[in-house]
């Protein structure tokens, strides 16, 4: 039981997701494993391919991709807050024939048990709310 | 299902019905743990405490009442559910007024919860 869990409620427009994704990187950067990113509720349109942030603005959903692919980080989206928000992979599009899906790749779609597992299998476990 | 040892998890409820999507989040969360036969306490806190007010007609409001699923927590193996004491005093609710029945516990006995958990999800 070690390394860290973080738990991301807020969406890209919050100021809570850049805060989460700064606080993941200095764990890496500390030399801490990070066992699982969690998006639960609104915490899942950082998952969305689709976001298109005035240039002026931070790109988080871009970032939380880079830094995930980068450091091969396990992250899962709450299946049950992303379809009710239209953060739709490849397998649910198929499932409700929906016309596209979004989920940005490096993201996938799970259930909540992946967010007791990782409370299980790490040290601690932070939650950002916005 | 997991290997880890069992933790102790306590999630808190603050906000109030029909106000945000995060009571139910609180709800699912404590159904899933249970599901990993995980030590829990659940803490209805400050306006939280509204949710366990009986008879509320939530036909009417597009945010899901979590109330009516309250009563089958015990099925679950939810069996420590608390309730902020000066919650039910600002409230002039008494124990017998609620749908449940909960232990009342000061703030002062919840921050000793607080501190003794291993995890707190705070709704």
């Amino acid at each position: 039981m070690q390394g860290f869990a973080l738990v991301i409620h807020a969406a890209p427009t919050s100021q809570a997701s850049s805060t989460a994704l700064n606080y993941a990187r200095e764990l890496l950067a500390q030399g801490h494993r990070i066992n699982r990113l969690f998006f639960y509720q609104d915490g899942v349109f950082n998952a969305c391919a689709y976001l298109v942030p005035a240039q002026d603005e931070a790109d988080l959903a871009a970032q939380w991709q880079a830094l995930i692919q980068e450091h091969e980080l396990d992250a899962v989206v709450c299946v049950a807050s992303a379809l009710k928000r239209g953060i739709i992979d490849q397998a649910e599009a198929e499932r409700y024939e929906l016309p596209a899906s979004n989920l940005r790749e490096g993201f996938v779609i799970s259930g909540l048990g992946q967010l007791i597992d990782a409370v299980i299998q790490s040290e601690r476990t932070l939650s950002f709310l916005p | 299902m997991s290997t880890g040892r069992r933790k102790n998890i306590l999630v808190m409820i603050r906000q109030a019905p029909y106000s945000s999507t995060l009571p139910a989040a609180a709800l699912d969360v404590i159904l899933t743990a249970a599901a990993f036969d995980q030590e829990l306490t659940l803490v209805f806190y400050g306006q939280g405490l509204l949710h366990l007010l009986p008879e509320q007609q939530a036909d009417k409001s597009a945010v899901k009442n979590i109330s009516r699923a309250l009563p089958s927590l015990d099925l679950y193996g939810v069996r420590r559910i608390l309730v902020e004491a000066e919650a039910l005093q600002s409230n002039k609710l008494q124990p017998g007024d609620l749908l449940l029945a909960v232990e009342p516990f000061t703030r002062q006995q919840i921050a000793g919860l607080i501190a003794e958990a291993d995890q707190v999800f705070n709704y």
